[in-house]
């Protein structure tokens, strides 16, 4: 199938007599509410509105005849309308029968290719002991301790507690810390504090220069060299956690450290899962949009392009970024992702027209418990939440996301799996 | 006197209205110097139609009062005038 557009153009003709009619009930409604000097209200005559108020009941007569014999129109030729129809070329005389034309939009017609005999690159996620370690030792970095360490000179390593105050090279307020801690030798160290750090003991007041690179983060002292008067109050050493039973259950509800260690592979495993999935159900959608080709509604694609904008616009908020007033041309993001947009509208009405077929249903329990996921994430009451999402209208739509999930699911079940980097 | 200043303006109100649709009778509001005879022959020239008749009132401008001050409007002639039967009578719109 060739991609023959979804754009529909219906002409539409109204006979006469009844444009006639829908104007005479126009014209007495408008009668009712007309005031004009010369006569009582209520009692101006038909003929006298029509000459004077011929936009109010051209108006009148459109609004009520164009959508009803477009949908009539619709219905007979069996269209799946999508979208808002364009209408043009509006031909309306007195006497005449009303004429114009409709562009609308269909949803369009396919045939399903089959979608049995898919095959993705997806392999069962491997948990190495090695990655489970690794997130042990983060957990045990996280539960670390500083210890004060018994005086002596200041070693690579040492995490050094200093009194720090600028004496020269600062313009404007000096800076003034009473307690500041630097890993001597550190990344995150300047090269000039480790080195003056080093050797000092508990006690040893200092003064230095440091100089800031060009491209520090706090741009008062990019690019400064500042001398700083610097007290050392003491030596700490980060002392972490022994890997033992008592760590495990200090972490949380569990018996021992093996416990940890199998939750922590779970965890590994859900999250692995998640992305091989997520990649391999992408696969599926690339290659079900391959397979179908049919034109696509410019409603959906338009439709799509705002919800993802405003889906990036959320994100910018939630990471505090107001995007008013970043310098976003927001219709150059929205032209850009337009394949993009496309692309999406096509697997929704693929999966939907295979979710169909297949006769995959989201079921009542499957929705509540949706809802109470968006509860819990919102940090709402459930009935709140339920109550939003039903005024919003928005539970329709979380049941047709349900349901192209469930659908893709099953198609990644049905799927012939080959590990990645196979043909 | 002019003919084309005989003719003010038409009058459109509900008894206009139903003298134009059931006597066959225009109302306009005419110079106050103006005779049928003038009025006549004005309607002929503009709307081009025959006319039977004009009787003609003259109106005379309502008290009208604005705090401490009292005035009268304008006084003012109307004009009836019958068509001919037959005579298609002109639409007029308010301006």
């Amino acid at each position: 199938m060739t991609a023959e557009s979804c754009k529909r153009t219906l002409e539409i003709t109204v006979p006469a007599e009844e444009v006639e009619q829908v104007a005479a009930r126009v014209v007495e409604s408008l009668r009712e509410k007309v005031r004009l000097p010369g006569f009582r209200p209520g009692r101006v005559p038909p003929s006298i509105i029509r000459a004077r108020f011929p936009e109010e009941v051209r108006r009148g007569v459109l609004d009520e005849l164009i959508p009803k014999h477009l949908r009539a129109e619709v219905e007979k030729q069996n269209l799946d309308l999508v979208g808002v129809p364009q209408i043009t070329e509006i031909h309306f005389e007195p006497g005449q029968p009303l004429r114009f034309r409709a562009e609308i939009e269909v949803s369009p017609q396919f045939e399903l290719a089959d979608y049995h005999d898919l095959t993705v690159h997806y392999e069962e996620p491997q948990v190495t002991e090695e990655e489970v370690n690794q997130r042990l030792e983060r957990l045990r970095e996280r539960r670390a301790e500083f210890v004060n360490e018994e005086p002596r000179p200041v070693r690579t390593g040492d995490y050094a507690v200093v009194s720090i105050e600028s004496v020269a090279g600062l313009p404007g307020k000096p800076i003034k810390e009473p307690e500041l801690v630097f890993l001597v030798g550190g990344e995150d160290t300047l090269p000039d504090f480790t080195e003056n750090l080093l050797g000092m003991v508990p006690g040893e007041e200092k003064e230095f220069d440091v100089h800031y690179p060009d491209d520090y983060a706090q741009e008062r002292l990019a690019g400064k060299t500042i001398r700083f008067r610097v007290q050392l109050k003491a030596i700490r050493r980060k002392e972490l956690p022994e890997l033992n039973d008592e760590f495990a259950k200090d972490l949380g509800d569990y018996l021992n450290l093996e416990d940890l260690k199998r939750a922590i592979r779970a965890t590994i495993r859900a999250e692995k899962e998640f992305l091989a999935q997520h990649k391999a159900k992408d696969e599926i959608i690339d290659q079900l949009v391959r397979m179908h080709d049919f034109p696509v509604p410019e409603a959906y694609v338009e439709r799509q392009m705002e919800v993802n904008i405003e889906r990036r616009m959320r994100e910018l908020m939630a990471q505090g970024i107001d995007p008013r007033t970043v310098q976003i041309d927001w219709e150059r993001v929205k032209e850009r992702q337009r394949e993009a947009a496309i692309r999406e509208v096509k697997a929704a009405l693929i999966l939907d027209k295979i979710a169909e077929r297949e006769a995959i249903e989201v079921t009542r329990d499957e929705l509540e418990a949706e809802i109470e996921r968006i509860a819990r994430e919102e940090r709402e009451p459930v009935a709140t939440v339920r109550a939003r999402l039903e005024q919003e209208r928005q539970l329709g739509r979380i049941a047709a996301r349900l349901r192209a999930e469930k659908t893709l699911n099953f198609l990644f079940e049905q799927a012939r799996k080959v590990p990645p980097g196979e043909e | 006197m002019n003919i084309y200043e005989v003719i003010r303006r038409p009058l459109i109100t509900e008894k206009a209205v139903a003298k134009k649709e059931t006597e066959n009778t225009l109302c306009l509001e005419v110079d106050r110097r103006a005779t049928k005879t003038e009025i006549k022959k004005a309607v002929e020239l503009l709307f081009k139609v025959k006319v039977a008749e004009v009787r003609t009132a003259n109106i005379r401008g309502k008290l009208r009062r604005r705090g401490p001050f009292v005035g009268y409007r304008p006084d003012w002639k109307k004009a009836y005038v019958r068509l001919q039967p037959g005579q298609k009578v002109p639409e007029f719109v308010e301006v």
